[in-house]
């Protein structure tokens, strides 16, 4: 059960025919004394849903920083094999709250020429959420299911989102994961990292588990389940204790 | 949907098709929803989804349709042949437990009765 990325990747892309790769070499990268990532390597061919799972304080957030590219002060690389587009949904804010929704849509369009702009709409109208409105007429809710809809309707090859189900209600949860599991496909990449694995735990075909600066083996999800008996949630409890 | 943590989720999915089909709420020749639709349905991956049209598919309750989609297998006999299998499998899993509290042929019939009953 327990496999090495590398032989994953292998194997998935023989699956598929499937050359483009995404993931880091060896990364390392310290807040002042604090050593956050200690060499931290993966690789995973484009397709499909990953988790990245730790515990609060463990990098993830740093870890994503770098992958999106916002943060360039490390040690190591981050590999792009044959693509060049990521989008990252962050948990910190960033936009000016005078902002209208449908200027910020716009904006992001000039970055994303995939943009899918008409789902966009369309889901914001489905939340009762106007596109005239600005920022600060949004609750904190309705702003981050409209980075989350920013992100996935972006086009790019690989989408990071950072907690993306975390302080919403019950119904916002639902629509993104829908949404995650209607865009997933073979040519693009999710990578999820939350804390709250119940929400992702059927969404996801594997994940990895940040721990001690450091990432684990990819687990395949259904593997995980069939072989030890155990829900992924319990599993990862287990390894991130042990 | 609610899924065990001690199965896949694959096989979940599998017998709650499979209920569906032999409740009559999926009826012969009905069109099954596509992957991506489905496996927002239940909130699973593509995948999962996939593997699960698969096995069905091998055990005949569904085909694929190359220009049309997935369909229930239109031959009601067939589907018929397949529910008592698993009813008769279900059956006796069901006996075996009751054995194991000392429940022979007679008290099983009227344990049915009595429930059916109640």
């Amino acid at each position: 059960m327990e496999q090495t990325t590398q032989q994953i990747t292998q194997e998935r892309a023989q699956q598929t025919a499937q050359t483009k790769l995404f993931g880091t070499l060896n990364v390392w990268k310290n807040y002042g004394s604090k050593q956050v990532l200690k060499g931290v390597n993966f690789s995973l061919p484009l397709g499909g849903i990953v988790g990245i799972f730790g515990l609060n304080g463990s990098g993830k957030t740093t870890l994503l920083k770098i992958l999106s590219g916002l943060d360039g002060r490390y040690r190591g690389s981050v590999m792009k094999k044959d693509f060049d587009d990521v989008a990252y949904m962050s948990v910190e804010g960033g936009y000016p709250m005078d902002m209208r929704v449908k200027d910020i849509i716009r904006f992001f369009g000039k970055f994303c020429p995939q943009q899918n702009t008409e789902k966009i709409l369309s889901s914001l109208s489905d939340a009762g959420i106007k596109e005239k409105n600005t920022l600060l007429a949004l609750s904190s809710g309705m702003k981050q299911y409209l980075k989350f809809l920013l992100t996935v309707y972006s086009g790019a090859s690989v989408c990071l989102f950072d907690e993306p189900f975390s302080n919403l209600d019950v119904n916002m949860r639902e629509k993104i994961a829908k949404t995650l599991i209607l865009e997933s496909n073979g040519n693009r990449l999710f990578l999820i990292t939350t804390h709250e694995l119940k929400e992702v735990e059927t969404l996801i075909d594997g994940f990895l588990i940040l721990k001690d600066g450091r990432l684990s083996a990819y687990y395949v999800g259904e593997e995980v389940r069939e072989t030890t008996g155990k829900s992924i949630a319990q599993f990862y409890k287990e390894k991130v204790n042990g | 949907m609610e899924f065990k943590s001690n199965e896949t989720i694959a096989s979940q999915i599998v017998t709650y098709v499979k209920k569906e089909i032999f409740g009559g709420r999926y009826a012969p020749g009905q069109k099954v929803l596509p992957i991506r639709e489905f496996a927002a349905f239940c909130s699973v991956n593509p995948n999962t989804v996939a593997k699960v049209y698969a096995q069905l598919e091998e055990e005949s309750l569904i085909y694929t349709d190359s220009t049309l989609g997935k369909f229930v297998n239109p031959d009601a006999k067939q589907i018929e042949q397949k529910r008592q299998q698993y009813l008769s499998a279900q059956m006796s899993a069901f006996r075996a437990e009751l054995r194991k509290c000392g429940v022979r042929e007679e008290e099983f019939i009227a344990l049915a009765k009595q429930s059916m009953d109640e």
